[in-house]
């Protein structure tokens, strides 16, 4: 399917749009026989349905809440990763000179 | 008129940016034009040596000063002191994709930054940059690496700092000037230590002069931690989103660009010095590898937790230089070992380690540019405070989807490409940092998830529809347009570009 073999890349871009267009297309076909739109556009029938409150803005979840649970686990490795990089110019020198450093006793043969 | 091109690359942007100031006083719109005008002639240079290069295998030497520009000089001879230019494969891959690149930022930048904005001192600057970023790439001798490093730098921190009459913008390009002068006072020192013992600042003649003695070492290292730095390694990372976040949207992409060119030095010079074993006592591969998995594990991380538009796209930017790192790590730590692992998948490793540099740099430009859209129209950078840009700007919902996409490695978009390869070499060196690679992939995707939720999904905001102009339309399109071809039709680039730039670089 490739238009040119490149022997490490198993990648059949063309023969995968195929795929994903066939699907697209069964899809839409599917829908037309089995699906209808002829419920009530103006009433409440097209809104969201939100449980717990009225207000809509509530509604809206905001980028700081998603992945708490995530976060919320990473609790400890993130308070460890806060204070390694403060992001001070000190900081920063301080990390250079430790890298700088540990590359010289690698690297000349010092440490290993 | 050929060989002058490695000369004219550098030269055009110079000139042009001592032009640029006298012209832009007389008229804004030639001022303009001249700095495009600039940008079209390093662009068509590069595409021109392009064919003599990658398909006939020519080495391009200019020595700035000689009698004869195109003297090569022999191992072991003495030579006077002098600009040594070399343009080969590996140098051409990075410099076609910069002078494309800066084309197109160019273009955006020209709508983005208004006039009144002082535009005069912002083109000189963008002009300048390029020189610093096109004379890093020609340089043959690390005196005149060291000096494009510095023009480079203090372009940048200037651009960084663009916008004084905010709070931030200063400190960042004060920041930036100051670490960078840091890292780059270092690099001169291990330029001084090479020089002290060989009296040569040629990279040609060093790689064969170096003799491992423990002063090569240092300068080794002296040489490597400071692009380690400007590439946004961690932990020497945190200047980055500092950095990125601070400066105006086309100068984050340029920024980033300046970064992968430094990586481009790492590699140089990594592969000029760190292969033998009496260079350096322990493989710089697997402290490649070491490095790029730290970068992408906590960049990605950092970028999760973050509400900060720009500073989620610069950590992303810091977890991507990790998959370059990986893949290069690899294919350095085979081909100094020697054996058949080379051939079997040190050397894919290495083309998917590219493949990524220019995959990133394309997304990546691409994220930063609609950063700038949603900047500028939420009037902030905080994703709390944005939502549903999707429902009147189909446009810019559309490209960063895709940007989005490509970054998170799904196909059939670019970055899928250049993952799949680095996944599938790196999965028989050791497996585990395949698992690894994946896990971040998804992590990147669960990030990026959030911003289009955040800013392009929910309720329509309150704010007037925007219409964005033609030339920030066209600089977005365009990126968007490699993004998918190369994503579809990878073969190209990885024949005509990338291997012979792989090539170039192990037979240095």
């Amino acid at each position: 399917m490739n238009i040119v073999q490149v022997e490490y890349l198993h990648w059949a871009p063309l023969f995968w749009l195929g795929i994903f267009f066939g699907l697209v297309v069964v899809l839409i076909i599917i829908g037309k026989l089995f699906f209808t739109n002829d419920y009530n556009t103006v009433g409440q029938q097209s809104l969201p349905f939100y449980s717990g409150t009225s207000n809509s803005l509530l509604q809206l979840i905001t980028a700081s809440s998603l992945y708490w649970g995530f976060k919320h686990t990473l609790d400890a490795y993130f308070l460890i990763i806060k204070r390694l990089f403060i992001s001070d110019v000190e900081d920063f020198i301080q990390w250079f000179i430790i890298i700088v450093a540990g590359m010289l006793l690698i690297l000349t043969g010092v440490l290993l | 008129m050929i060989k002058h091109v490695p000369i004219v690359l550098v030269a055009i942007p110079l000139l042009a940016a001592f032009m640029i100031p006298m012209i832009g006083m007389i008229n804004r719109t030639a001022r303009t034009v001249i700095g495009a005008i600039a940008l079209v002639i390093i662009l068509a240079a590069s595409y021109y040596i392009a064919g003599d290069v990658l398909n006939h295998g020519r080495i391009f030497y200019y020595m700035v000063g000689s009698s004869n520009p195109e003297i090569v000089t022999e191992h072991g001879l003495t030579f006077p002191i002098r600009i040594g230019l070399k343009i080969d494969s590996f140098s051409l891959f990075f410099i076609i994709m910069t002078t494309t690149l800066v084309f197109i930022f160019y273009l955006f930048s020209i709508q983005y930054i208004e006039e009144n904005e002082r535009k005069n001192y912002f083109t000189v600057l963008f002009i300048s940059m390029v020189a610093g970023m096109m004379g890093l790439l020609v340089a043959n001798d690390l005196f005149t690496f060291f000096v494009f490093l510095e023009i480079l730098s203090i372009s940048s921190a200037a651009l960084v700092a663009f916008r004084t009459e905010r709070k931030h913008p200063p400190y960042a390009g004060y920041k930036y000037m100051f670490i960078s002068a840091v890292a780059t006072s270092f690099f001169l020192l291990g330029i001084a230590f090479l020089y002290a013992q060989y009296g040569s600042f040629n990279i040609d003649y060093l790689k064969e002069a170096v003799r491992g003695t423990l002063l090569d070492k240092i300068a080794i290292v002296l040489l490597i931690i400071p692009l380690a730095m400007k590439s946004g390694v961690v932990p020497m990372h945190m200047w980055i989103p500092d950095t990125y976040s601070e400066a105006p949207a086309p100068i984050s992409a340029m920024v980033k660009l300046g970064s992968l060119i430094c990586l481009y030095g790492l590699f140089r010079i990594s592969f000029s010095f760190g292969l033998s074993h009496a260079h350096v006592s322990y493989p710089l591969g697997v402290l490649f590898i070491v490095f790029g998995i730290l970068s992408m594990f906590i960049g990605v991380t950092q970028a999760l937790v973050q509400k900060d538009v720009k500073r989620l796209m610069a950590f992303h930017a810091v977890s991507q230089v990790g998959y370059m790192l990986l893949g290069m790590g690899v294919g350095l730590t085979v081909v100094r070992a020697g054996d058949a692992s080379f051939a079997l998948f040190g050397k894919v490793a290495m083309i998917g380690g590219l493949l990524h540099v220019v995959n990133n740099a394309l997304y990546k430009g691409l994220l930063f540019l609609t950063s700038g859209v949603l900047v500028r129209h939420f009037k902030t950078r905080n994703l709390d405070a944005m939502h549903g840009l999707a429902h009147y700007d189909v446009f810019t919902t559309v490209v960063f989807m895709i940007a989005a996409l490509a970054i998170s490695g799904i196909p059939p978009f670019n970055g899928f490409v250049s993952k799949i390869i680095i996944y599938e070499s790196v999965f028989q060196y050791n497996p585990v940092l395949t698992l690894i690679a994946i896990f971040v992939s998804i992590l990147t995707l669960a990030s990026f998830m959030k911003v289009f939720y955040s800013a392009f999904l929910g309720m329509p905001s309150n704010k007037r529809p925007m219409e964005q102009p033609v030339l920030i339309k066209c600089s977005m399109i365009v990126l968007a347009f490699f993004i998918v071809v190369i994503g579809i039709y990878p073969h190209g680039i990885l024949k005509a570009l990338i291997e012979p730039a792989v090539n170039a670089l192990v037979n240095f």
